[in-house]
């Protein structure tokens, strides 16, 4: 089914939630991106592809409130549902087939 | 989940902290509406976190980057279906700017195909946006030309400041005299140098064919204190301009360079004659360069060593202190401040006021003073700058009002072409676009003949100018006046401005009236479009309005084209045939008076034995002229039972003439007699007062206004079509019906004629605005109420008085002391009367 798979960079932002856990929102995610893949990720790329996930029940999004005191600032937080895991490990099992065996694999993980 | 974690935030928010403000605006353009306040906070917890490591620049470098990429990268896209959710909600998705940018740039296309096919719309558009748009612009050039253009040529104006004695009456800005300067020059230090300058009209070429023109006096620092570069060789030199010098020099301006000597560099070393007496050309002043006295280019620079320069009188004025005509504009000395100087002048004037109280003490009793002022600001005196943007003003007013009724027109126009593509606008409702997207659309659409207007009117504005351009200069005022009302990039972004202000402002309430639709009937085609409440509600507010507009432009161009077609045939009571007229000056020309007399009695002498000369008399000024205002010209009035109101006895203007002047104009005495070969000098004095003068038109303005008016009749018949053209929009049905039923297109054409007539007042009575309909009566009071045009408004007595026959000025001018019949003084139907008045001037028989 094609809903399953994810492209890459949705699977990178998967990933992302699923490491910040319950500290995943807009720039925790857009930094561990970075910091981890040296990729500069576009703020506006970021959403667009947490709506497709959001879109295809991949993932899960909740406002904060904006608490007075803090400057009032809105962070939108994210968890993986279990569809999202689910898909983020068969598109990691399909990429492993994929590569297995491959010296273009071995080269890239020395 | 938590919900915290900005407890560790910085609550102080100064405003260094704050994310640049510009990258800001581009990423909430960029970034889809729903994720704008996520992403936006997202970005400055960043940015602040930034700040604290790295620093303020890399923390804005950042920002500056992230705003950029955002913009760059596609977010979601506007054009991919919208989810259920979206579109149920309305929403077609915000975008991003690019996609924002693609649907203008199709919406610009769809509306350059839906305008094709309207060409008539689009024309009469921009047609009548476009002369409104360009007289706009117009105005503002001229007001840009004398208010916001720096001086030209000047070099480093920040230290130059134009220094002033207080006038005679107490008022800050009057001008100094030759001695003072000298003493300003030895007691301010904080002045590098000064200069001293004076205007004044000369004659320029051999006395035969001699031409007036703007001659600018000034000490032979000036190039230097200026820092104006001559355009070609040098200017003077300080031995040519010391006060008294015999040097005969002259720096002459660009314009004439380049048309008497076709822009020869071997023009040095020319000779011209000014005032008749041989001048050596030494270097040319580049193009537009200003007076420092008015603003208008001078011809000539001539050193201030007076020689040639009416001669005879200037040398025994130039050196009293009291003879205050001249304006000095200084230099501020490196490192001394606008302060220092300041404080100077006041040490300086107070020294004066004890060395010299007479010439120091001005007529109300109050010490004088020099007042400083900085170049940018002397350029044009205060009032000068007041007066010319309160007539700006008040044409930018009066041509925006014509502005407006051009958009009102235009919007009527737009309405109707809305209410006619209901049925589109359904189907593009139906197939998902939103309200906003239609507005836009609709704007959109308004923008191209805005646009189209707006270049028109910088067409139109650079025609205006170059006539207005022309028209001064070859107005009578005796002087070739130069001013060059150009189309500067400021003039370009005002025109550009108003374009798509008012493309805004017609193109908003068809594009509000024309989105708001009921789906249903508009899809079937009733063509109801909108809630019909409302949208007719609006619609016959705007119509009645256009309606009132229109009426009122109407009757008001028909009035004013009449008033005008009065006014050119005013009778001036003289008859100009076969005149030819000139002028000398004969005292700046160095003739004495007596020379003066008899050069005069022996041109008319030759004049009157050539064949083709009837007569030919002289006359001290030219009538109708701007030079027969001039002040000298003025005189004091006294007469039984009249009192003067207020400053009025300064409003009566003298000329002296030879006796038969008045009949060769073909001036008709009324009353009395005329001038006759009595009255000559020494004689007894006698006077001839005209029957009111109230008119100084030139005829040639009379045309330009009238387009005035018959463009207020095109504007008004262009909303008069706007609504019947809407009127016939809303009864398309109807005759559908009616040609179904059988109606023949001539009895539709008729009916629509007759229906269209009567939708104007018709609509506008049901509107409230009924009484319109009674006043369209094209003829009207005001007219008759004038019935020999403005030539009967009161105005000012003109008195002419036969002297010798020298257009020179007496010492001890007799006053005229005329007027009575019964004391009434101005305005009223009396005939001309000639007095005689007894030689110590009372009044006699």
């Amino acid at each position: 089914m094609a809903g399953k798979f994810l492209a890459e960079f949705e699977l990178y932002v998967s990933l992302a939630v699923a490491r910040l856990a319950d500290g995943a929102y807009g720039a925790a995610i857009r930094q561990e991106i970075e910091s981890r893949t040296g990729r500069p990720v576009s703020i506006g790329a970021l959403y667009t592809t947490l709506a497709r996930l959001e879109e295809k029940h991949f993932v899960e999004t909740r406002p904060s409130v904006p608490e007075p005191g803090h400057r009032g600032r809105p962070r939108k937080y994210c968890q993986l549902t279990e569809a999202g895991e689910e898909a983020a490990r068969h598109s990691l099992e399909m990429l492993g087939r994929m590569t297995e065996g491959l010296p273009v694999a071995e080269t890239s993980r020395a | 989940m938590s919900v915290e974690g900005s407890g560790e935030r910085q609550p102080h928010a100064e405003v260094s902290r704050r994310t640049p403000w510009l990258s800001r605006v581009l990423l909430s353009a960029a970034l889809h509406p729903e994720d704008r306040d996520f992403a936006l906070a997202d970005l400055e917890e960043e940015f602040e976190q930034r700040l604290e490591r790295l620093g303020r620049w890399p923390a804005r470098r950042w920002y500056h980057v992230q705003a950029a990429f955002a913009a760059s990268v596609r977010t979601r896209p506007l054009r991919t279906a919208p989810s259920k959710k979206a579109f149920r909600q309305g929403k077609q998705g915000g975008g991003t700017m690019w996609d924002g940018l693609r649907d203008f740039m199709g919406d610009l296309r769809r509306a350059a195909r839906s305008l094709r096919k309207s060409p008539a719309v689009l024309l009469i558009t921009v047609i009548s946006l476009g002369i409104g748009i360009g007289a706009m612009t117009s105005v503002f050039s001229v007001a840009n030309s004398f208010l916001f253009r720096g001086s030209v040529g000047i070099n480093d104006p920040e230290t130059l400041v134009a220094i002033y004695t207080t006038g005679d009456g107490g008022g800050a800005y009057g001008a100094s005299s030759l001695p003072d300067y000298l003493d300003l020059l030895q007691g301010a230090p904080a002045l590098e140098d000064a200069t001293l300058i004076d205007m004044r009209t000369v004659s320029l070429g051999r006395p035969d064919e001699a031409v007036a023109l703007l001659a600018e006096e000034v000490t032979g620092n000036y190039f230097e204190v200026t820092g104006i570069r001559p355009v070609i060789s040098r200017s003077f030199l300080s031995e040519e301009s010391v006060i008294g010098s015999s040097a005969r020099v002259a720096m002459i301006g660009h314009d004439r360079w380049q048309n008497d000597f076709d822009g020869q560099l071997d023009v040095l070393g020319s000779e011209i004659r000014i005032n008749g007496y041989r001048h050596t050309i030494v270097g040319v002043v580049p193009d537009g360069v200003l007076s420092r006295i008015m603003p208008l280019e001078p011809d000539v620079w001539v050193p201030f060593n007076s020689v040639g320069l009416e001669a005879s009188t200037k040398a025994a004025l130039i050196g009293q202190r009291g003879h205050r005509s001249y304006r000095i504009l200084g230099r501020l000395a490196p490192g001394s401040s606008r302060e220092a100087l300041e404080s100077q002048l006041g040490v300086l004037s107070s020294r004066l006021l004890a060395q010299y109280p007479e010439e120091w003490v001005d007529d109300t009793g109050n010490p004088r003073s020099f007042v400083l002022l900085d170049e940018a600001e002397s350029r044009l005196g205060a009032n000068a700058k007041l007066l010319i943007g309160g007539i700006a003003a008040f044409f930018f007013v009066a041509v925006g009002l014509i502005l407006l009724i051009a958009c009102a027109n235009v919007t009527t126009l737009f309405l109707a072409r809305a209410a006619n593509r209901n049925r589109e606008m359904a189907v593009r409702v139906s197939l998902g676009a939103s309200r906003y997207r239609l507005v836009i659309m609709f704007l959109t659409e308004g923008l191209i003949p805005g646009l189209g207007a707006g270049l028109l009117g910088l067409a139109v504005a650079s025609g205006i100018n170059h006539a207005m351009n022309m028209a001064i200069a070859s107005a009578p005022f005796g002087l070739p006046l130069r001013f060059s009302f150009g189309i500067d990039g400021r003039v370009m972004a005002v025109a550009m401005l108003l374009s798509l202000g008012s493309s805004l402002v017609f193109g908003l309430v068809p594009a509000l009236e024309g989105s708001r639709l009921n789906l249903v009937p508009s899809l079937k085609g009733d063509g109801g479009g909108a809630s019909r409440s409302g949208g007719l509600k609006l619609r016959n507010i705007l119509v009645a309005t256009q309606c009132v507009a229109s009426v009122i432009l109407l009757v008001g161009a028909s009035l004013f084209v009449r008033a005008l077609s009065k006014a050119s045939e005013t009778d001036f009571g003289l008859d100009p045939t076969r005149i030819a007229i000139t002028t000398k000056k004969l005292d700046a020309e160095g003739f004495s008076e007596v020379e003066g007399r008899q050069y005069i009695r022996d041109l008319q002498a030759t004049l009157v034995a050539r064949p083709d000369v009837e007569v030919a008399h002289v006359s001290r000024t030219m009538e109708m002229t701007l030079l027969s205002l001039n002040p000298t010209l003025a005189v004091d009035v006294e007469a039984a039972g009249y009192v003067p109101v207020d400053r009025e006895k300064e409003q009566f203007w003298r000329n002296s003439v030879t006796p038969g002047y008045l009949d060769m104009l073909g001036v008709q005495i009324l009353r009395g007699r005329g001038l006759d070969a009595t009255d000559v000098a020494g004689g007894p004095l006698a006077a001839v007062v005209n029957e009111t003068f109230a008119e100084r038109l030139w005829p040639g303005q009379a045309s330009v206004l009238k387009w005035g008016g018959l463009f207020g009749l095109f504007l008004a018949v262009i909303g008069i079509y706007g609504i019947v053209s809407f009127a016939v929009t809303q009864k398309t049905r109807e005759v559908a019906i009616r040609i179904a039923l059988g109606a023949e297109r001539r009895q539709v054409l008729a009916r629509v004629v007759r229906d269209g007539i009567a939708a104007g007042p018709g609509r506008t009575r049901r509107a409230g605005a009924g009484r319109v309909r009674g006043r369209a009566s094209p003829d009207q009071r005001p007219v008759r109420h004038q019935p020999h045009g403005p030539s009967r408004l009161p105005g000012r007595h003109r008195a002419a008085r036969p002297r010798g026959a020298c257009g020179q000025r007496h010492s001890g001018e007799g006053r005229a002391r005329n007027i009575a019949d019964g004391g009434a003084p101005r305005g009223v139907n009396h005939g001309s009367i000639a007095w005689r008045l007894h030689g110590d001037g009372h009044v006699g028989g």
